[in-house]
């Protein structure tokens, strides 16, 4: 029988750890979020990296395949929080069957479509450069949504649990 | 043909026996699970007709309480 491929179960709780890092860096140095490739970048982790494609507005025109001077602290910041997030919304729970199986197929479809909903009022509501920070929300909206859901579903399944006398 | 068409428009639900064949067999919902190789929650929401099991799960009951699927899980016309 296909089973759906998921982590081990301890990666959750290294989940868990890494999300609580990427906090704490976020809160220490909230600037190093994002950046616009204004001027020259400052921040603890700058150094030369190649990009695929590079366009600094007000600074140069659109360059392919180019080295590029960046702070990598945002990229290793979103990095660190996409796997956190990842290794807890898919790693397995105690007493992983088909029954959970289903409860998890269930709350992915419904974080998919509760983040297109946010997506499509956002669309209206946030414009050019504030809708960039919805796209990179959305990175990690839908695994958070998914993670909401199944828990949610599962403790109302426990709750629901009758005991043999 | 047009009849066989408007029966596969009618719901159904399934219902289950294993509740009554594990008190028959004196087996607990924990040992059922164990045998079964599912939680203990699973075998839960079978009983309470919230789960409909898989094809093999409904093999593995049937051949624990020695009878047929059919005679476990039977067909249950909706509204």
């Amino acid at each position: 029988m296909t089973k759906i491929k998921l982590l081990p179960r301890w990666c959750r709780f290294v989940g868990m750890g890494m999300a609580i890092l990427a906090t704490i860096l976020f809160i220490l140095n909230p600037d190093s979020s994002i950046e616009f490739n204004l001027g020259d970048p400052k921040g603890p982790l700058v150094t030369t990296v190649p990009a695929l494609f590079n366009q600094s507005y007000g600074v140069n025109d659109f360059v392919w395949m180019s080295w590029i001077k960046n702070d990598l602290s945002n990229e290793f910041l979103f990095a660190i929080m996409l796997i956190a997030v990842y290794c807890i919304a898919f790693a397995k729970i105690k007493g992983e069957d088909e029954f959970s199986e289903r409860i998890r197929l269930q709350s992915l479809v419904s974080a998919i479509l509760w983040n297109s909903v946010f997506l499509l009022i956002a669309n209206f509501l946030f414009y050019e450069g504030e809708f960039l920070w919805i796209m990179i929300f959305q990175f990690l909206s839908f695994l958070i949504l998914f993670t909401i859901f199944f828990a949610a579903e599962l403790k109302r399944q426990r709750s629901s649990f009758q005991y043999e006398e | 043909m047009r009849r066989n068409l408007r029966d596969s428009d009618q719901a159904f639900s399934m219902k289950n026996s294993i509740k009554v064949e594990r008190a028959r067999n004196n087996i607990t919902q924990a040992k059922l699970a164990e045998l079964t190789q599912v939680s203990r929650q699973t075998i839960n929401a079978v009983e309470q007709g919230k789960y409909v099991p898989s094809t093999l799960l409904a093999l593995r009951l049937a051949r624990i309480f020695n009878m047929s699927v059919e005679e476990i899980f039977q067909l249950e016309e909706g509204e």
